[in-house]
């Protein structure tokens, strides 16, 4: 056979296990074309399967055994379309998730991708006293997730190889921030969420507020004490900065 | 052979350093140990912040700093974001050269994050050029295409190997870096003689020399893994390689089953040493 005008396409089609048809390639004196392809194959099966049990490991830890099948599967459907395998994770919650699999696993998929981003994620500079709080925003490296079970607290202790707590369902407002280089997630108050969320949005300061009050998480005769300490949170914690 | 021969493209010897990986990056960044440079995998700090470019930062303070990627997949279609991050990274470290492989690493739009081998035809070889010529112009400094290991060949070869990367080299203007464990690797799996690979490289192109470790299978097939220090063959081509480029810069790479800081540092000294044996 000769080279087929689109080698490419083949070459990923058969290193990735869509098939087709080898005789393009040629062997060599110790192994033959189609041994030698395999070694590419093997290659990006484990090279995958390894990224994604670096990008994410409190799901990994969840599901144990099924790890490699489920990337096997994954990747058949969503292989890597970036430059780095950092982002090998990127469709894997919304992938579980229409597999129904459980919320659980759906969510440490979520949570663990965004954890890997923020380690990552650009900076902005902080506010500064008498600047303009309309350029408030949430930093690149901060987000805001809304889970129905704790599987952060699983997460935690799976990082730090202490004993897995079992999994709750409860509604959970978590933030997720990088302090220095680590990130820390931390469960924060609902209306504190809520006003977050709503920078996360780009809403603006000014919109956030309304979005938080239209939520029902900011009551009228405590709505200063809310502000006041979600921006305190925020703010002692670096996960807002300024746009300006 | 030739000998001594000197770089054309005017660059500096940075003489023999390691490739900067992360169970080392405390341990350099806040001891600063004794070594000659560092190369970095272009993908892992072409982010936007946070820890990776904390110590991009702090290492490119103390040791000349140099990008070496692996998905420009000059086989394949450039992309422009991959490209933009790239020019940030060498403006970065201020690189004195950039490098990357002759693979190409996805089609489609579907990346393998594997270095697959090209087809050795005269319309690939135009084609690669076309894309060097195209980042170098863009990142405006030096660009070095190395030579990969490979596992299979294509029945269409119009050349070998080393052939085309030496045309590809002249015809693109850009510098070589040799990987002598890959010639060794591939020299093995395809049945050449890797001396035969070294005379048929334009000298005068190679700025700088990767060395590394590979696995041999019981049928002794080589897969390039980067895992295992430097063997005797590979020791062997490098000696010979310095001895007719002359005095270039060499990199250790050990990717896998990374060892000690000491003893990374053993193997770079050690090619230190065959590096100015070869020399005298």
């Amino acid at each position: 056979m000769t080279l087929p005008g689109d080698w490419r396409e083949r070459w990923v089609d058969l290193v990735t296990g869509r098939g087709g048809d080898p005789s393009f390639l040629a062997g060599g004196p110790i192994k033959d074309h189609a041994e030698g392809l395999a070694v590419y194959q093997e290659a990006w099966r484990l090279r995958h399967l390894e990224a994604l049990q670096v990008e994410t490991p409190g799901l990994t830890a969840l599901v144990g055994d099924r790890m490699p099948a489920l990337a096997a599967a994954y990747f058949a459907v969503h292989p890597s379309r970036s430059w780095t395998l950092d982002r090998v994770a990127d469709r894997l919650a919304d992938w579980l998730a229409a597999q129904g699999e459980p919320p659980e696993v759906v969510e440490m998929a979520r949570l663990d991708h965004r954890v890997m981003r923020s380690f990552s994620a650009g900076e902005l500079p902080p506010v500064m006293l008498g600047e303009d709080l309309g350029s408030l925003a949430l930093q690149p490296h901060a987000a805001l997730l809304h889970p129905t079970t704790d599987v952060h607290q699983f997460r935690t202790a799976v990082i730090a190889g202490s004993d897995r707590p079992p999994i709750a369902a409860r509604p959970v407002w978590l933030a997720i921030w990088r302090a220095g280089r680590t990130v820390q997630t931390m469960e924060i108050p609902p209306a504190t969420w809520a006003i977050l969320s709503g920078l996360e949005a780009g809403l603006g300061l000014a919109g956030a507020l309304e979005q938080a009050f239209a939520s029902g998480h900011l009551q009228p005769d405590t709505l200063d004490d809310q502000v006041a300490a979600a921006f305190e949170l925020a703010a002692t914690h670096g996960m807002i900065g300024s746009e300006s | 052979m030739a000998v001594r021969q000197v770089s054309k493209f005017d660059l500096p010897d940075l003489g023999v350093g390691v490739g900067f990986r992360v169970p080392h990056y405390r341990h350099v960044v806040e001891t600063r140990p004794e070594m000659d440079w560092f190369e970095v995998l272009s993908e892992n700090f072409m982010v936007e912040g946070g820890s990776p470019l904390y110590h991009l930062d702090h290492l490119s303070a103390h040791y000349p700093v140099v990008p070496h990627g692996v998905s420009l997949s000059l086989g394949g279609d450039g992309e422009p974001e991959h490209l933009r991050r790239l020019i940030a990274l060498c403006r970065r470290v201020n690189a004195p050269w950039v490098s990357d492989h002759l693979c190409f690493v996805g089609a489609g739009g579907v990346q393998t994050h594997d270095l697959l081998p090209l087809p050795r035809t005269r319309a690939v070889r135009d084609h690669v050029v076309r894309r060097i010529r195209d980042v170098t112009d863009a990142i405006g400094i030096p660009f070095a295409v190395e030579n990969p290991s490979t596992y299979v060949a294509h029945v269409d070869d119009e050349m070998p190997e080393w052939a085309f990367l030496a045309e590809i080299a002249e015809a693109a203007d850009c510098a070589i870096l040799l990987d002598v464990n890959n010639i060794v690797v591939s020299g093995v799996n395809h049945g050449f003689e890797p001396m035969d690979y070294l005379a048929g490289i334009p000298a005068e192109r190679v700025v700088q020399i990767h060395l590394a470790g590979h696995t041999t299978l019981p049928s002794g097939f080589r897969i390039d893994t980067h895992d295992h220090p430097v063997p005797d063959p590979v020791w062997a081509l490098y000696a010979a390689a310095i001895r007719r480029i002359g005095p270039v810069s060499t990199l250790v790479e050990w990717d896998d089953n990374i060892p000690t800081w000491e003893r990374l540092a053993e193997e770079a000294a050690t090619a230190r040493r065959i590096r100015a044996e070869s020399l005298s």
